[in-house]
């Protein structure tokens, strides 16, 4: 059963244009903010984040924010994730796949199991492109591409922490449009919580003080900059942060992350388990 | 529970704050049967067959179908289901041919032949690659009949199942179902069509306000119904008259007939001829399923 209803939910999810137009509209800031910085000279943005192999940091970070509300991958994974399964509510789909003997936690689960294949598909588009983008530019600038120092396994380990560092939005999307059963409601609520909330916070509460300002390193966006710092530093780029007042340690970021990621994820579950789908 | 029924619900209710909208639902289901759940709009039909499909909590009572208790944490057993609730559960953005198929990655058993076993059934084969939203009411409702049938269920519940459809399409419904209880699928279906309800079941139960007020196959419910209307010069003596005869019920007067149910007409005739009464016309009204309803649904529950 367990792969039957992945498939099924995998077919629902990557046989639609939304995602793949989606991602193309995802891109675009990147490849655009990219191709200004670079030519806009050394003197504006260094290059060393820009070019190979030092870009791929910067890319990965436009998928989940580099700063608060700055996560186009957030973005779109919140638009797929909520449109596609808001769309069972509304379709009735969900009535149809349990009156056929799928159980609620199962459904659930792979609904979730697909937002985190979405998140890995999106940062590996960002990480292809960008890193394609990033080869072209060092070529430019140095007349040669140097693959022999490329660390793989700190490549994949960035890849792999920005990807996790997405982990709560994918499970509040999935709780804001079960509680709602609207695609608008848990975008905009995504989108909201990253905007009114997050980014508010990020750049008010250090203003108050160094212990105030650990509560923001603490909150989803916070604990994405951690995971991306990390990738800074495997890229041996001078980390540079907008939030003056540090960041958390990235075991305790992990930690945090898996625990928003299981607090949504529970709750969603919880409101699924007993939601009445009469009509 | 008795596992001689394919469906049996025990004191269903499911009450929504002050709202009772099943207040005591017991019926059963026997293996092969058509059975008819009857009610007005807002009786609690949609809501008692959503409760026997787990997808809403029942306030207390409980459901088993195959002898297994069926809850939205217990639901397994609805694998055998095919099922069609309200309007039909279609991916609109997608063909009636994705849709289909979506569902038969559950059933990697069934051959994907199946699809257009179902869609021929449903008389949807030309139409296989439009996608649902340009379909109309009824080929809709054929598309959600073919989801229904596609995992060869032994069970059908259908609610609304000839909403939308034509005459010709609620014909070949009606013969369709015959033809799956003839192979041993047991069918439970809802409708408004009392008419179509008479033609197709075997047995059905009348629920009004949350509670079954009749249940029995459809010649118990028709039997004793009977309605014998004497016409006559003189309806009051006629009228009195009846009044003492063992049996008679429901003695009116409507036009220029008198009405009396519970007897016979042959028995009316003789008895009236015994005191001395002369009736010109005396004629027997069967009432159909319909008529029946109305007056059930129309009394107190």
């Amino acid at each position: 059963m367990f792969w039957n209803v992945l498939h099924l939910e995998s077919d629902k999810v990557f046989r639609r244009l939304l995602l793949w137009v989606g991602l193309v509209i995802a891109l675009a800031p990147m490849i655009i903010f990219l191709f200004i910085a670079f030519n806009a000279g050394r003197g504006v943005i260094p290059t060393n984040v820009l070019i190979w192999p030092g870009g791929i940091a910067t890319v990965l970070a436009f998928a989940n924010g580099y700063f608060p509300g700055v996560g186009y991958g957030v973005y779109l994974l919140a638009v797929v994730i909520g449109m596609v399964t808001a769309q069972e509510y509304s379709w009735r789909t969900m009535q149809l796949w349990l009156s056929h003997g799928i159980a609620r936690p199962l459904l659930l689960g792979m609904k979730f199991l697909l937002a985190l294949l979405v998140v890995m598909l999106i940062v590996l588009a960002f990480f292809l492109v960008g890193g394609i983008i990033s080869i072209v530019f060092a070529y430019q600038l140095q007349g040669t591409v140097d693959f022999s120092h490329v660390d793989v396994l700190q490549l994949l380990l960035s890849y792999l922490r920005t990807v996790y560092g997405m982990l709560p939005y994918a499970a509040l999307t999935l709780l804001m449009v079960v509680v709602t059963r609207s695609a608008a409601a848990a975008i905009g609520g995504l989108v909201l919580f990253m905007l009114a909330i997050e980014l508010p916070l990020s750049l008010l509460l250090p203003l108050l003080g160094t212990n105030y300002g650990r509560i923001a390193q603490y909150l989803p966006a916070g604990l994405a900059q951690t995971m991306n710092i990390q990738n800074d530093i495997a890229a041996k780029m001078v980390v540079q942060t907008l939030v003056s007042s540090g960041q958390s340690s990235p075991l305790a970021a992990a930690i945090c992350i898996a625990a928003y990621t299981l607090l949504f994820f529970g709750i969603a579950l919880w409101v699924f388990q007993h939601q009445n789908l009469t009509n | 529970m008795d596992t001689e029924f394919v469906i049996q619900t025990i004191h269903l209710k499911k009450y929504f704050g002050s709202v009772r909208a099943v207040e005591d639902v017991s019926l059963s289901v026997k293996h092969a049967e058509i059975f008819g759940f009857l009610g007005p709009n807002g009786a609690g039909k949609t809501t008692t067959i959503s409760m026997i499909l787990g997808l809403t909590h029942p306030t207390s009572g409980a459901v088993e179908i195959f002898g297994q208790r069926v809850t939205p944490e217990q639901n397994r057993v609805l694998r055998g289901v095919g099922t069609m609730v309200g309007a039909p559960a279609l991916m609109l953005s997608f063909s009636a041919r994705r849709n289909l198929q979506a569902l038969l990655y559950l059933y990697p058993d069934i051959p994907p032949k199946r699809i257009d076993e179902v869609l021929e059934q449903v008389d949807l084969t030309s139409v296989t690659n439009r996608p649902v939203h340009t379909f109309s009411t009824g080929m809709k409702q054929r598309l959600g009949l073919a989801l229904a049938l596609l995992n060869k269920p032994n069970l059908l519940i259908l609610d609304e199942p000839t909403n939308g459809l034509d005459p010709a399409g609620m014909q070949e419904i009606r013969l369709l179902l015959h033809s799956l209880s003839e192979q041993g699928i047991t069918v439970f279906l809802s409708s408004h069509l009392l008419h179509e309800m008479e033609q197709v079941c075997d047995r059905v139960a009348v629920v009004q306000q949350g509670q079954i007020i009749a249940q029995g196959t459809v010649k118990e419910m028709l039997a004793g119904n009977d309605i014998i209307r004497i016409s006559a010069s003189d309806l009051e003596s006629i009228s009195q008259a009846l009044t003492l005869l063992p049996g008679a019920q429901h003695i009116h007067m409507k036009g220029s007939n008198v009405e009396v149910q519970g007897v016979s007409s042959e028995h009316v005739m003789s008895y009236l001829v015994t005191q001395g009464l002369k009736p010109k016309e005396v004629s027997v009204y069967h009432p159909d399923l319909e008529s029946v309803f109305l007056e059930l649904t129309h009394k107190p529950a």
